[in-house]
């Protein structure tokens, strides 16, 4: 669907959505081949391919130096890749020798740092994005109303962002970017300045209202929380590469490499040697037990593996002599969660963190740890 | 703390059909409006020409010449020291040595003073401390050979104090030599050994004092600590005095000159005037000038070098500002005064008075108290018109050098640091080294070769050669303050302009200009009265026929009409304040509210 197509059924539908109702996706569909970028010595990107569907909610996961920013600027005009194409849709957007600037690629962004201009109130700040549509200004002001109590803040209309907590001007500044309905709605890391608390209303507030929109939509961040929560599909980057891509629920059940499953949240790691299928599962010899779990490719009988433990897939039992399927262990601490408590446990392979009980375990004490093969996954020793 | 509610809304939908749709794009126009990289006019080319022919050609070629007569025409030799020894063989000599006792002086006392100043002002609740901003800020407008000529009026044979009935005989006798030098140049290095001081301090927390103070130490060790903390503002405030001071031409021209003391600058620019022109000795004297202020300058680096000094950030504490008792009360605010008077009362009354004074400077006839020079500048256009002049001059200065400076500060603020943006780091800070007076031999010796002239270009002796010597000399100072403010700008305050639509010439209309307009003001009213106000320039460049007002003011003086060109120092010094006040009042009743409430403290 072309730009002017998805704006027809906008303007032609005549279908007022309702608050919370998901609109019919309209976005772009971002399609990025052979994406490369270098800074100097560094290369940010190493020949990136990504699809984004239209209406999608796509994260992109990784640690600082990754390079999901460089992508997400490139896609956004501000950055312009060494080599590699960029389409929306059927439309070439960058590649060669060419390449459409930001003002031209029907979409909006939400800031890191917000990038409020200090100079405007909020509803200017808001009003702003609108400008491109040529709107006349009872249409425009009301439009900006509108999004401004959609987040919360129609009474801050004629307040300046300096006036603003740093809550309400991420709002303001999603407020900006939703006004217009862009075709595509990026997102820079926007919750990493907020506190716990305000990051995960936001969280539910960009979801939310985003896929209200039927934008596709493009997020960055290097907390797995927060991709989980809001994705339909997650990228998981490394040095400038896709490491991995799927559902949430396929990152987590099967990520596809070690990097995939610690960045992804594990609780500890064993060392041990690979035994072979039986019951549907892997066995793997760790020390002088024989614990079962999931294997990745390249795990032949035989061979030293890491063992890779989700925080899910452990928890705690009182020691009852020799269990070959579980690993004895000591709690040297534990921290209240408010469902329970988590707990760490010292044991002869290596140290779990994160291990979950409802009842507290006092330091010290003996226990056993039984681990869900399920959340368990053999990885070959690099 | 907003609730659920408040963060998910539960106003009424968005009637999001009401958008119109964009203007229509059709697919094949999405690469007619993409950028084509490569094979199209650079503006950024024009930038660089433009910087080569004004800053890096001229001073490059004077330069040469004192070791090369022969490739610019000047001499038989390709390499040849001679006019080092030329330089060093004469009276030169002399001067080199008084510019550096006199450098090294001004800067210890300047930056001592600077010291006790910003002390004050900062960490105690001395009165009168906040009107020292405003005199420092006064002090840095005003160039130095006019708090010379305003102290030469008070002293001088016949001059205001004697007309008044007083003896200066004592007073001429220590104004008219080293001490009085000293004076003026440590009085017009003050405001920026107390700018470089004070914005160190300002960002020092307490919490270094307090942390002196609970491990036993007393007031005079914690007072060892903050000079310590502060080392790299206080070097600073050393080499930049030191290297004002030497290279200043104002001092040089009037007093040092009227009392036969002679400092390098004065040297070279007699070397440049005199005929027939040694324009290898000029260059010469002027590498020793440029040496002295290099060497200030890595004596600076030197010294701090391996060190850190990072105490700004984000957990400083407030300062809590020392309570004077009644009498610390009283001795800081004589001490305030003195220096009020010292730096700007007596130069002030001195103009003043001696332009109010009727044939002052002659020794015939009464000496009677009236408006008669004001009105004789005002009628004579002999005297009025070097003010028109200037005033055109440095309006078209100021805005040239703003809009260039823009281009250089935003080059120099640029994070990636491109080798472009390095070398013209090099080249500026070269040039803010480089005296004035050097600036304005470059430009008689570049634009006055017989090659210039072959290709061409005719500019020696026009107001075009003057405007753009003045655009060199103002450029590098310039685009240093407006480095800081382009440094502040998020860029992705611009990127989100960009993102949501603005192109880039309306994404910097809308979202920079109004974000740095209040410090662009200030810097094109810095540059107008800087430029109004220039003497060595102005001296060596000005075009037959013309005068600009610092050589109207000096050739009046000269030729004893100390009423007439007191009055015009008076006149245009109370343009610029005029120039000053119409800009930011302009400002405030025409910015938008948005402009102005960026800065503003809370």
């Amino acid at each position: 669907m072309t730009i002017i197509e998805r704006k027809k059924v906008d303007v032609g539908t005549g279908v007022e959505p309702v608050a919370g109702a998901v609109s019919a996706p309209s976005g772009h569909r971002v399609r990025v081949r052979g994406a490369r970028k270098r800074y100097g010595a560094v290369e940010a990107l190493a020949g990136i391919d990504l699809d984004i569907e239209v209406g999608k909610f796509m994260v992109l996961l990784g640690p600082s130096g990754s390079g999901k920013t460089t992508l997400l600027r490139g896609i956004a005009g501000i950055e312009r890749f060494d080599a590699g194409t960029v389409h929306f849709g059927d439309n070439p957007i960058s590649g060669g020798q060419k390449h459409a600037p930001a003002e031209r690629r029907d979409l909006s962004m939400v800031f890191q740092d917000y990038a409020l201009w200090p100079h405007l109130t909020v509803e200017q700040n808001v009003g702003y994005a609108l400008r491109r549509r040529r709107l006349d200004s009872h249409t425009r002001r009301k439009l900006v109303n509108e999004t401004l109590e959609r987040v919360g803040l129609d009474a801050k209309l004629e307040s300046y962002p300096g006036e603003l907590s740093g809550g309400q001007q991420q709002r303001v500044a999603l407020a900006r970017a939703l006004v217009a309905r862009p075709a595509l709605l990026l997102f820079d890391e926007p919750l990493s300045n907020l506190d716990a608390d305000l990051r995960e209303r936001l969280r539910v507030e960009i979801a939310t209202l985003t896929r209200e929109s039927g934008a596709t939509a493009l997020y960055i961040t290097h907390d797995q929380s927060e991709a989980f929560a809001l994705a339909d599909e997650i990228g998981v980057l490394r040095a400038g590469l896709l490491e991995q891509r799927g559902t949430p629920e396929d990152i987590f059940r099967s990520p596809a490499t070690q990097f995939v499953a610690r960045f992804t949240g594990i609780a500890g790691s064993f060392v041990g040697r690979a035994v072979g299928d039986r019951d549907g599962y892997f066995r793997v010899r760790v020390g002088d037990h024989e614990l079962s779990c999931r294997a990745a490719a390249g795990v032949t009988p035989g061979s030293l593996v890491d063992l890779l433990i989700r925080p899910t897939a452990s928890s705690l039992g009182e020691r009852l002599g020799d269990q070959p399927a579980q690993i004895p262990g000591t709690v040297v601490d534990i921290a209240f969660r408010g469902r329970g408590y988590e707990h760490v446990i010292e044991s002869a392979y290596g140290q779990l963190t994160s291990v979950f009980d409802t009842h507290p375990w006092a330091r010290g004490s003996a226990c056993a740890i039984r681990i869900d093969p399920d959340g368990c996954i053999a990885y070959p020793q690099p | 703390m907003p609730t659920t509610d408040d963060v998910l809304g539960t106003a009424a939908p968005l009637d999001l059909s009401q958008l119109a749709p964009l203007p229509p794009v059709a697919r094949s126009s999405w690469f007619g409006r993409t950028r084509r990289i490569g094979g199209r006019f650079n503006p950024i080319t024009v930038f660089w020409l433009l910087i080569v022919a004004i800053l890096i050609l001229p001073i490059a070629l004077f330069l040469a010449v004192a070791f090369s007569p022969r490739l610019l025409d000047q001499g038989t030799q390709w390499f040849t020291l001679s006019a080092f020894a030329g330089a060093v063989n004469s009276d030169l000599l002399l001067g080199m040595l008084h510019s550096l006792i006199i450098g090294i002086t001004t800067a210890v006392i300047s930056a001592a003073i600077g010291f006790a100043l910003a002390w004050v002002v900062l960490r105690t609740n001395a009165p009168g401390r906040r009107i020292c901003t405003g005199v420092v800020f006064a002090l840095l407008l005003t160039p130095s050979y006019l708090i010379a000529l305003g102290w030469e009026r008070l002293v001088e044979p016949n001059g205001v104090l004697e007309v008044l009935g007083y003896d200066a005989t004592w007073a001429r006798d220590v104004i008219y030599g080293p001490v009085g030098i000293v004076v003026v140049l440590t009085v017009k290095g003050l405001p920026f050994a107390y700018l470089a001081i004070s914005n160190a301090m300002r960002g020092l927390g307490h919490e270094f004092e307090d942390a002196v103070r609970v491990h036993g130490g007393g007031p005079i060790a914690s007072l060892r600590i903050v000079l310590a903390l502060l080392a790299p503002a206080v070097w600073s405030a050393l080499a930049i005095v030191f290297a004002e001071s030497v290279s200043d031409f104002g001092v040089a021209s009037t007093l040092a000159n009227d009392a036969h003391f002679p400092v390098a600058t004065y040297s070279l620019y007699n070397a440049v005037q005199a005929f027939p022109v040694n324009f290898p000795v000029a260059s010469a004297v002027s590498w020793v000038l440029l040496v002295l202020v290099i060497l200030a300058l890595l004596a600076q680096n030197r010294a701090l070098r391996g060190r850190s000094y990072r105490v700004l950030g984000g957990r400083s504490r407030q300062v809590i500002r020392v309570q004077l008792s009644r009498g610390a009360k009283i001795a800081s605010t004589v001490a305030l005064l003195v220096l009020l008077v010292i730096s700007l009362g007596v130069p002030t009354f001195g103009a003043i008075s001696a332009s109010l004074i009727d044939g002052l400077g002659s020794l015939a006839g009464t000496h009677q108290w009236s408006l008669a020079n004001y009105q004789r500048v005002i009628v004579s256009p002999d005297l009025s018109q070097p003010l028109l002049y200037s005033a055109e001059l440095a309006a078209i200065t100021a805005t040239v050098t703003l809009v260039l400076a823009v281009v250089c500060a935003r080059l120099l603020a640029n994070k990636g640091g491109s080798v472009g943006g390095r070398v013209l780091d090099l080249v500026l800070l070269a040039a803010v080294a480089l005296p004035g007076i050097v600036f304005a031999a470059g430009y008689i010796f570049a634009y006055n070769l017989p090659l210039t002239n072959a290709l061409g270009i005719h500019l020696y002796g026009t107001t075009t050669l003057l405007v753009l010597a003045y655009l060199a000399t103002a450029l590098p100072s310039t685009s240093r303050v407006l480095v800081g403010t382009m440094s502040q700008i998020q860029e992705s305050m611009s990127h989100a302009s960009r993102v949501h639509g603005s192109g880039p010439i309306r994404s910097w209309l809308t979202i920079v200009l109004p974000v740095t307009a209040r410090p662009l003001l200030s810097a094109w009213l810095l540059t107008y009265t800087a430029t109004l106000l220039e003497l060595p320039v102005s001296q060596l460049l000005a075009p037959p026929g013309e005068m600009p007002i610092s050589v109207g003011i000096t050739t009046a003086l000269s030729k004893y009409d100390y009423g007439g060109g007191t009055a015009m120092e008076v006149l245009a010094i109370l343009s610029a304040l005029a120039v000053v006040g119409v800009g930011y009042l302009l400002f405030k009743l025409i910015a938008p509210v948005g402009w102005r409430r960026i800065g503003r403290s809370a």
